[in-house]
């Protein structure tokens, strides 16, 4: 069954990691995803998540997330993830080189990668002083 | 290995390494999750372990931790074995 959107608005700590994937996990029964999807899920929102936790906002102060899901049709869930914090666009970013051996790696820069090798559709945009994050995924890819 | 749980892992790592370890195995069979928390744990032990002289060997890569070592390149970057046994038998490279 479609749905309309459901949200989630929190403090941005990655101690909530839980408490968000569970929500998301919600929208993912309701889209009817398959398991595999859901461990994917996890992935990408942690991924998302932990980065607004991490690097949105400076130590002290608000810290505002908010997460929102809804169902367009069946077997298809979208997620938004929005920050109020410093503007940053996550795609704006080349893809790691994942070809290079152990000593030319980066220790760092796979979280990104990952969100877009296993998202359907992936935008951003700045709105009002809000990053806004949005993915599709859905039971077929 | 996620977000919060993955500093442990990397904790324990380097308590093995300060104890003179060199070459490491890590046996992922049971390892149902891994992030990018935790593709940057391995990565980060696995240089370490390098520049001693040893290595990390990752084997019984399941699922999504498998996908993940697919899609990120870490399966030709680091040491993978489908089995316990040809990891501790494997030579050093």
């Amino acid at each position: 069954m479609a749905c309309g959107p459901r949200s989630l608005t929190l403090e941005a700590q990655t101690g909530s990691l839980h408490e968000v994937m569970e929500f998301v996990r919600q929208g993912a029964l309701e889209a009817s995803l398959p398991s595999v999807r859901l461990d994917e899920l996890d992935l990408v929102i942690e991924e998302i998540y932990v980065n607004v936790c991490r690097h949105a906002y400076p130590p002290n102060g608000p810290r505002m997330a908010s997460i929102t899901y809804w169902v367009p049709s069946p077997g298809e869930l979208q997620v938004e993830v929005a920050d109020q914090g410093v503007e940053f666009n996550p795609l704006d970013f080349d893809s790691p080189d994942t070809g290079l051996d152990l000593e030319d790696r980066p220790i760092g820069g796979l979280g990104i990668f990952l969100v877009k090798q296993l998202t359907g559709s992936l935008s951003y945009r700045r709105e009002d002083g809000w990053n806004r994050l949005t993915f599709g995924m859905s039971a077929e890819s | 290995m996620d977000a919060e749980n993955t500093p442990q892992v990397e904790k324990e790592c380097n308590a093995r390494i300060a104890e003179g370890s060199n070459t490491l195995i890590i046996d992922a069979g049971d390892l149902s999750y891994v992030s990018s928390m935790g593709l940057r744990c391995f990565v980060a032990i696995a240089k370490t372990l390098k520049g001693k002289g040893g290595e990390l060997r990752i084997c019984r890569l399941q699922g999504l931790v498998n996908q993940v070592f697919e899609i990120t390149g870490l399966k030709r970057s680091l040491r993978v074995y489908e089995t316990l046994e040809s990891a501790a038998s494997a030579r050093k490279e």
